[in-house]
């Protein structure tokens, strides 16, 4: 398959040597010189506003054609090549490096660090792990989507057994040790 | 002994030897070109210096470890300012910021850190993993790939794919204290003691 990629130089070039060839040819007068046209009148003297409409549509006219075409001379472009020494003052400026942070603690529990305002990233994992599992044995017991009883599950663990306040809840067994961040009740 | 000495050299120039083993010149992949092995960075060489036993008199010279990563897919710029921000901790303080950052770059960072810290105790004759400071961190220019990015209208540009190299410096012992910042008071007596070291020049 065949690309044609046209590089925007040549594009941008044709553009300006237009512009260019239409400025010498004289048709915008009004751009470069400050003086007058050289077929306008050498003295001017008021006079009484014989054409009013005439007069609209060289200022409309003389408006719009410039507005197309003249702005894009006049957009902003860099006058001069920004040295290595300004570019470091300002990409060194103390405002863009990276600040210190001063809310890292260590976790009680694990001894890992943890910001101050979040949960341990560790202690929040293992959490996460266990809660998988039960997830899974949920999924084991239902059996399938829509299945969810509609009264409360308890997670007991090895050597554990339904109290009296468990009387109609659902029970879910895990086959290993209570962790000792899951308190019972 | 000249003529045990003369006796080796006949016993290695025989060519039924060569002929005999399975390999011409058993020792020759120390000696390799560097065409199938990357090139062994200066950093990396750096860690070879082996300094002369110290005099019993002399202070301890503190253990330097030197450690880089090469290549790693990230911008110079945005590299150094996670190292700027590393320059002067101490390990476990560097490695805190490193990982409650956001950036890319911090992940890597971290990574080579705990391998140059591991390298200290095994090899470098650490006491403490915890006495490290980081002495020196610098980002460098890896390989920088260009390829074409496509514009509407058919035009394209080319980006530039950039890559990084991290260079980290690790020294046994607390880190240095900060300087403190440069009162207008110093910067007035410097002024003055310049004006005083001036003298006439040319003259007798």
């Amino acid at each position: 398959v065949l690309v044609v990629l046209r590089s925007p130089l040549p594009r941008l070039r044709a553009l300006l040597q237009r512009c260019w060839g239409q400025l010498e040819r004289g048709l915008w007068p009004g751009v470069l010189r400050g003086q007058s046209s050289p077929w306008g009148p050498a003295l001017a003297v008021q006079g009484p506003a014989l054409f009013p409409q005439g007069l609209n549509n060289a200022s409309e006219g003389s408006a719009e054609a410039p507005s197309l075409l003249e702005s894009i001379l006049w957009m902003a472009a860099p006058k001069k090549r920004r040295t290595i020494e300004v570019n470091r003052c300002r990409r060194r400026n103390p405002s863009k490096l990276i600040e210190l942070k001063r809310n890292i603690d260590v976790c009680p529990e694990c001894g890992n660090l943890k910001q101050k305002h979040v949960l341990c990233g560790y202690c929040y994992a293992k959490v996460k792990a266990e809660t998988r599992l039960i997830r899974m044995e949920i999924g084991k017991r239902e059996g399938g989507p829509f299945n969810a009883p509609a009264v409360e599950t308890v997670v007991l663990y090895d050597g554990e057994k339904p109290t009296e306040k468990d009387e109609g809840k659902r029970i879910i067994e895990r086959a290993r040790k209570r962790p000792s961040w899951f308190v019972q009740n | 002994s000249g003529a045990a000495w003369a006796r080796g050299l006949l016993s290695w120039a025989r060519p039924e030897r060569w002929l005999a083993s399975g390999s011409l010149f058993p020792l020759s992949c120390i000696h390799t070109s560097t065409s199938l092995v990357q090139k062994i960075g200066k950093w990396e060489k750096k860690n070879r210096v082996v300094y002369p036993p110290q005099l019993p008199g002399e202070p301890r010279r503190p253990a330097e470890i030197y450690h880089c990563r090469r290549e790693i897919k990230y911008s110079k710029d945005k590299m150094w300012y996670l190292a700027k921000l590393i320059k002067g901790m101490s390990i476990d303080q560097a490695l805190a910021q490193l990982e409650f950052s956001d950036k890319k770059g911090a992940k890597v960072i971290k990574e080579v850190l705990l391998e140059a810290q591991e390298m200290a105790v095994r090899k470098h004759n650490v006491e403490f993993k915890s006495n490290l400071h980081i002495a020196e961190s610098l980002a460098g220019r890896g390989r920088y790939v260009k390829r074409v990015r496509c514009h509407g209208k058919g035009m394209f540009g080319i980006m530039k794919i950039s890559r990084c190299h991290y260079f980290v410096k690790l020294v046994e012992g607390p880190p240095p204290p900060p300087e403190p910042p440069r009162t207008g008071f110093e910067q007035a007596k410097e002024y003055v003691q310049q004006l005083r070291n001036r003298t006439l020049v040319h003259t007798l």
